[in-house]
């Protein structure tokens, strides 16, 4: 697929789907959105890239393997686990920082509950890299 | 805590014995040597007290597992702790004797991590209290041994001899806890002890229980008609043998059968079924060890010899019988693991087992024949080491009653003389006499390690104080062990001499025949008719085992033939039948719209030409990547619908799943064939009617869904909670990280284990790939 309108479209949209994918991540606990979208649009991201013919597989930020995006996500998803129980609560119980205003955001609260989210986005972006990526490479082989 | 530390010790040990045996063999020994020490010791000590008197030792850890269904308790009568220190003393001897037999190859450096879970399991067995506690020891004992025995796994046979232990001990395990859970549930208590003082107080427990947990002992005791299991197992290495093989675990059934004895004595038909079994597996294994050649395999038909006569003394049940067993027990425990480690030294020496090519050795190896003779002459019974008083004792308790037990007198003869020439013909006849002609070389014998000298001798020496001092020693352990099984007390007494009797000059008769039949027979490793049908049991075993995977291999090659289309067709019709069950027995409730429902807006009445266009295209075209295609529009649509009915998440979700399945399958799609039709058109339409039936089942089933609340919505709640408990606007959101986060969690876990699943399939696929090499090819 060699298409220069793709191409550049691609080169300017990749970066913008990543932020607008964090966007959705983070804004997903009150408004539609959340890890699981968020994580396919950022794959979504990677793969318009690939597609448009830069040439090698979509590998996500710097190259890495979807091998490290995999237990990265899952390793979060379970970390966030633990502060619950740390405080004599339930496994996944959810522990909050207290909220605090900031410009531009207004007001946030962070929570394990949003570690979590971002262990769901880096597993999903893993699954779709690694799918993407095994099946790519049968059909240029 | 005393009853327990024990065994986490020893379990301790063994997970470091792989790195420690590695790096310090020296240290190591040392370690495992003063650890069953400290044991033995501790454990008689344990014992003397209990004997005299002492309050029966017990150690709980409460609340360690949150259900009365299983708890960490422990409790050690006479009868226990006789068991812990035959596992503690015959392991610390085969420790010793295992660290002589390996030496300092890397092939024993795996073995002691087996060998000491064996034995934390073996003493867990004898030292719970909890029914299900002891299932669980009970269990990996079969396991540990299931090691043991395949410990040379590169030979088929082992494995298959491992195999085999492992599942008529587990079926028998199985039955077992079947019998616990049922006697459990019955009588509201897992405790034996609980048991036992319910079963004197009178009460009778099902009968059907009792049948199951006696088929887990005869299993693991290998008693009629499971015995052949146990000979098969001396492929395992020759201190496994003698550990496990005869000195503890077939006993454990034994153990079981003592420790539950009460129970089993409310029965008549139990206790005469064990007087049979214990019988005919005595006489099972007289005939088999006959005909055999191999040092190791006589040893095995006369342990099961052993293990028979014991099942048959605790099924006549009476204090003199008990007395008997238990003396028998000891006995056996000193002499048999002795001349297993024998026979190992023999066959270390010289590189043979055969008794027809062995002979002459007492020159080369004096020591150990002296120790072997005095082991055989210690089963043999002769006075007065300790075989001779459990002999003695039969013997009087044969004279003692009167009809049957003159039967019982003759049968204990015959086993008791046959016995003995067997002993001998183990443990003398490859050091008497002149080396063989076709014989190993005399001069090529390998010297032994002190190690694996000490077993032997000091079992000897053993037998002999025991034997000698048998009144001082064992005769108030011997009653309360005996008090104990029987659940009253009875006062015991051991004598050495019991003057001029006729069981003295019987013991005289034994010795004398079975020198005499030692001396006149040699065996000829052929085979004769009886064999032959005792052969029979292992051969049922193995007709039911290639039965078994024979059959599995047919119904997999039925139920999973590769097929799509047929898997589908039966999950399909399977679906439907259930669904159109349970509407027929429902007596075909009537379905209709929910009241809630209004009119349907005009734009989601356009959705259905382009739902009926677009499927009519997916169903009759020949592109994959038309269908394809055509398939994602109908996905956009329903994307559509349920972003118009208040769900914008799940149409998002929706939007981008349809949009990787499209990138993702167009990636697979060059590498498929064509569609062509193969399907015969009447199949088709059988395919078609199954596709409507599924399609108008659905449809109902979603609008009946809408008119049955059993409940109230749980949805409410939800978003009550949403912002109130989890800080969150958006409840679907909220319900995927937080309320029910566990689930996400899996749910992640699941697509991260299919991705990884489909690259090793797809990689795998490509055996020219250099990511593929990774493969062994042969």
């Amino acid at each position: 697929m060699n298409s220069l309108l793709l191409h550049i479209a691609a080169r300017f949209l990749s970066w913008p789907l990543l932020i607008v994918s964090i966007w959705i991540l983070y804004r997903g606990h009150n408004l539609p959105g959340g890890g699981f979208i968020g994580g396919l649009l950022a794959a979504a991201g990677f793969l318009l890239y690939d597609l448009s013919g830069h040439g090698r597989p979509a590998r996500g930020f710097f190259s890495l393997s979807p091998f490290f995006f995999l237990p990265l996500g899952l390793g979060l998803a379970v970390l966030s686990a633990l502060p619950g129980m740390l405080g004599g609560g339930a496994f996944m119980q959810g522990v909050w920082l207290p909220g605090f205003e900031l410009p531009l955001l207004g007001s946030v609260h962070l929570g394990t509950p949003l570690i979590f989210d971002i262990g769901v986005w880096f597993a999903v972006i893993g699954f779709i890299l690694l799918l993407n990526g095994t099946l790519a490479g049968e059909e240029t082989s | 805590m005393t009853l327990y530390l024990p065994i986490l010790l020893t379990l301790l040990l063994a997970a470091v014995s792989p790195w420690w045996v590695a790096r310090h063999r020296g240290s190591f020994m040392l370690a495992g040597v003063l650890l069953q020490l400290g044991m033995a010791a501790h454990f008689v000590k344990l014992l003397v007290a209990v004997a005299a008197g002492a309050p029966t030792p017990s150690g709980s850890a409460d609340n360690l597992f949150p259900t009365d269904l299983i708890q960490w308790s422990f409790m050690a009568g006479p009868w226990n702790l006789l068991f812990t220190i035959m596992i503690t003393a015959i392991g610390l001897l085969v420790f010793l004797y295992a660290l002589g037999y390996f030496g300092s190859s890397e092939k024993g450096h795996r073995f002691y991590a087996s060998l000491l879970v064996f034995e934390a399991a073996m003493l867990g067995v004898v030292l719970a209290d909890h029914a299900i506690l002891l299932f669980l020891f009970w269990e990996l004992t079969s396991v540990s041994s299931f090691f043991l025995i395949a410990y040379n796994h590169k030979e088929k046979e082992a494995r298959w001899n491992a195999l085999q232990a492992l599942l008529v001990t587990g079926i028998g395990g199985v039955c077992m806890l079947a019998g616990f859970l049922i006697l459990g549930h019955s009588w509201g208590s897992y405790s034996f002890d609980a048991w036992r003082g319910m079963a004197l107080g009178g009460m009778t427990p099902p009968l059907v229980a009792l049948v199951l947990i006696l088929l887990g002992a005869i299993t693991k005791s290998a008693l009629f008609p499971f015995f052949f299991w146990l000979p098969n197992a001396m492929s395992a290495p020759t201190p496994v043998s003698s550990y496990l093989h005869s000195a503890t675990m077939v006993k454990a059934g034994i153990f079981l059968i003592g420790a539950l004895h009460p129970l089993f004595e409310t029965s008549r038909g139990i206790m005469i079924t064990l007087v049979i079994l214990g019988g005919l597996t005595s006489a099972t294994g007289l005939v088999l060890g006959w005909v055999q050649t191999d040092l190791k395999k006589i040893l095995a038909y006369t342990t099961l010899s052993i293990l028979g006569m014991l099942a048959l003394l605790m099924g006549l049940g009476s204090p003199e019988a008990l007395k008997v067993a238990v003396l028998v027990m000891i006995g056996h425990a000193c002499y048999k693991a002795g001349l297993f480690m024998a026979a190992g030294a023999v066959d270390k020496a010289t590189g043979c087992r055969d008794l027809r090519r062995l002979g002459g050795l007492k020159r080369a190896l004096p020591l150990l024949g002296i120790a072997s003779l005095g082991l055989a002459l210690s089963k043999a019974g002769f006075p007065p080491l300790l075989g001779f008083v459990g002999k003695e004792y039969a013997y009087k308790m044969g004279f003692a009653g009167a009809g049957e037990s003159y039967a019982l007198l003759v049968f204990l003869f015959i086993i008791n003389t046959g016995l003995m020439a067997l002993a001998l013909r183990v443990a003398w006849t490859p050091f008497r006499g002149d080396v063989p002609a076709d014989g190993p070389d005399p001069s090529a014998i390998k010297p032994l390690s002190p190690l694996m000298l000490a077993g032997p001798v000091v079992l000897t020496i053993t037998g002999v104080l025991l034997g000698l001092f048998a009144p001082l020693l064992l005769s108030p352990m011997v009653g309360a062990v005996v008090s104990q099984i029987h659940g009253r007390d009875v006062a015991f007494s051991l004598k050495l001499w019991h003057g001029f009797q006729p069981a003295l000059l019987l013991s005289f008769v034994t010795l004398a025949s079975g020198w005499w039949i030692f001396r006149s027979t040699r065996p000829t490793g052929a085979g004769n008719r009886v064999t032959v049908l005792l052969g029979g049991f292992e051969g049922a075993y193995g007709a039911c085992h290639r039965g078994l995977m024979g059959g599995a291999s047919r119904l997999s090659g039925i139920l999973q033939n590769g097929d799509l289309r047929f898997y589908l067709r039966c999950f399909f019709t399977g679906v439907l039948g259930l669904v159109a069950y349970k509407w027929w027995s429902s007596g075909f409730a009537w379905v209709s719209l929910p009241e809630s429902a209004g009119p349907v807006p005009w734009v989601e009445w356009l959705m259905l030409p382009v739902f009926l266009v677009f499927l009519f295209l997916i169903v009759t075209t020949r592109s994959r990547i038309f269908a394809l295609l055509a398939l994602a529009v109908i996905g956009l649509a329903i994307a559509f619908l349920f972003a118009r009915l208040g769900a914008p998440d799940l149409a998002l979700t929706l939007l981008l799943v349809e949009t990787f399945t499209v990138i993702l399958f167009i990636h697979m799609v060059r590498g498929l064939p064509k569609i062509r039709t193969i399907v015969p058109l009447r199949s088709r339409v059988v395919d078609i009617g199954i596709a409507a039936g599924m399609g108008v089942m659905m449809t109902l089933l979603a609008l009946k869904t809408q008119s049955v609340q059993t409940h109230e919505a749980i949805s409410n709640t939800h978003t009550e909670w949403s912002y109130a408990l989890a800080k969150g606007k958006n409840v679907v959101n909220v319900i995927l990280v937080d309320f029910r986060a566990l689930d996400t969690l899996g749910e992640i876990t699941v697509i991260a284990l299919a991705a990884v699943g489909v690259h090793m399939l797809w990689v795998k696929g490509k055996p020219s790939s250099k990511s593929g090499s990774d493969t062994p090819s042969s």
